[in-house]
């Protein structure tokens, strides 16, 4: 305050020290500014971009058993980050005539562990004790909602196609 | 009572405000700006570097995909490694001016000895820096000059063999020799950076910055100047 005084009588008007302190502020501010909304770009761009979802072939309409849901698992190439891998999807699907069809995912809807067909004559969920009917109503345990219905197509050589989640 | 005041009355912030930043200096020029600026691409290593190890992998099989993802998919990952990339040589090209301002000036003479000698450690840093992060991108030019930059060590009487053996962790660049030059790289380094670059702003901001060397007298040390105003 001292300096300020001594520096310059006259109150109103802007010192040289106080002037500096503001540029410096100011420039500060700018390369924070410029440097900031860079970088949380460059970390949320993973969320940003768009997965690119082709058609899958799942299986053909004769393969799946009546009243029972089939499991069919598909390997698709998919790109993560830079790494190209082979990764796994496993649908359920259901039919009570063969005519009309139900095509799920076997994410359990609690915590996403992977479920299977369990012969007592329910979809079982190990990792907690998940239990859904054949349609994938949850019957028992902590799952809050039936399992993930998806779209499918089915064409003219009886093969379900969906699309690449 | 605001908040500041709380802060100060626990911390003495106000202090550390008053010696670091606000502290008095000689009437100086631009050549005495060089340290800061070193300091300022510093901080700016240290930002886009944390950045990039967000995406980077040390491993030969995905060290340059993984680049490359940056360069070309990452939002702004051009602009992260290209301050990352440019800032390396703007810092070896400011710490060797900063350091010739100090020959010239001849500011490394008594009692700025030893902040001289932690000057000459932070050189040495500054270029293994730049040596190990040069590995990094596992390029042909990455490879072929670290090849060419380790072979020297090998020249050494006795015991070069050996040491090439730890440089690279074998006899030849591999995976092993990409792992260690990562570790020191953002480990090693950037701690010894921040230790030695800690002493060194002590001891200027200890003993003052020296007086031009066309002024006669030196300013007095800071505790002279406590004892003055006091
Ligand atoms: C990472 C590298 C370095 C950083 C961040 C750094 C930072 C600084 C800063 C901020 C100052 C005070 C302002 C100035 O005089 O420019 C300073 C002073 C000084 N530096 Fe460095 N420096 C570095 C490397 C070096 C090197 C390589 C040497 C010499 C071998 C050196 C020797 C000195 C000396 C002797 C002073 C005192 C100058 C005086 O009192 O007039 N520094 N340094
Ligand atoms: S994850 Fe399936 S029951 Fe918890």
């Amino acid at each position: 305050m001292t300096d300020a005084q001594m520096e310059n009588e006259d109150p109103r008007e802007l010192s040289r020290r106080e002037f500096m302190d503001r540029s410096i502020k100011a420039i500060g501010a700018f390369i924070g500014l410029t440097m900031g909304i860079p970088a949380v770009g460059y970390l949320i761009s993973p969320a940003l971009q768009q997965q690119p979802g082709g058609r899958v072939r799942l299986g053909r309409t004769s393969e799946v058993e009546i009243g029972v849901p089939t499991l069919f698992t598909v390997t698709i190439d998919k790109t993560t980050g830079w790494v190209k891998s082979e990764i796994d999807l496993a649908y359920f699907v259901y039919t009570e005539d063969g005519i009309n069809f139900t095509v799920m995912s076997n994410i359990c809807t609690h915590l996403g562990c992977r479920t299977h067909w369990n012969e007592a004559g329910y979809i079982y969920c190990p990792c907690h004790d998940g239990r859904f009917d054949v349609q994938g109503n949850v019957i028992a345990g902590p799952p809050p909602r039936p399992l993930k219905r998806v779209e499918f197509q089915v064409d003219a050589n009886n093969t379900i196609l969906i699309r690449e989640a | 009572m605001g908040l500041g005041q709380w802060l100060n009355e626990r911390t003495g912030i106000h202090d550390v405000y008053r010696v670091v930043l606000a502290r008095k200096i000689p009437k100086t020029g631009w050549a005495y700006t060089l340290g800061s600026a070193t300091l300022f691409v510093m901080i700016n290593q240290i930002v886009t570097g944390i950045l990039l190890s967000i995406y980077y992998v040390p491993t030969p099989d995905h060290a340059w995909d993984s680049v490359n993802y940056i360069q070309n998919e990452v939002l702004f990952g051009w602009l992260i490694r290209g301050l990352h990339h440019f800032g390396a040589s703007a810092m070896v090209i400011l710490v060797g001016l900063h350091m010739i301002r100090v020959v010239i000036y001849g500011a490394y003479k008594y009692p700025r000895e030893v902040t001289w000698l932690t000057g000459v450690l932070l050189l040495i840093i500054t270029m293994a820096f730049g040596f190990t992060g040069y590995l990094l991108p596992w390029d042909q030019k990455a490879y072929w000059a670290t090849t060419v930059g380790t072979q020297f060590v090998g020249t050494t009487p006795l015991v070069g063999d050996w040491m090439l053996n730890v440089v690279r962790g074998g006899p030849d660049l591999s995976a092993v020799t990409l792992a260690r030059f990562f570790g020191v790289h953002v480990w090693v380094l950037p701690a010894a950076l921040l230790t030695v670059v800690s002493i060194h702003l002590f001891l200027v901001i200890r003993l003052g910055i020296s007086n031009p060397p066309w002024k006669k007298n030196q300013p007095p040390l800071p505790q002279d100047e406590t004892e003055a105003s006091a």
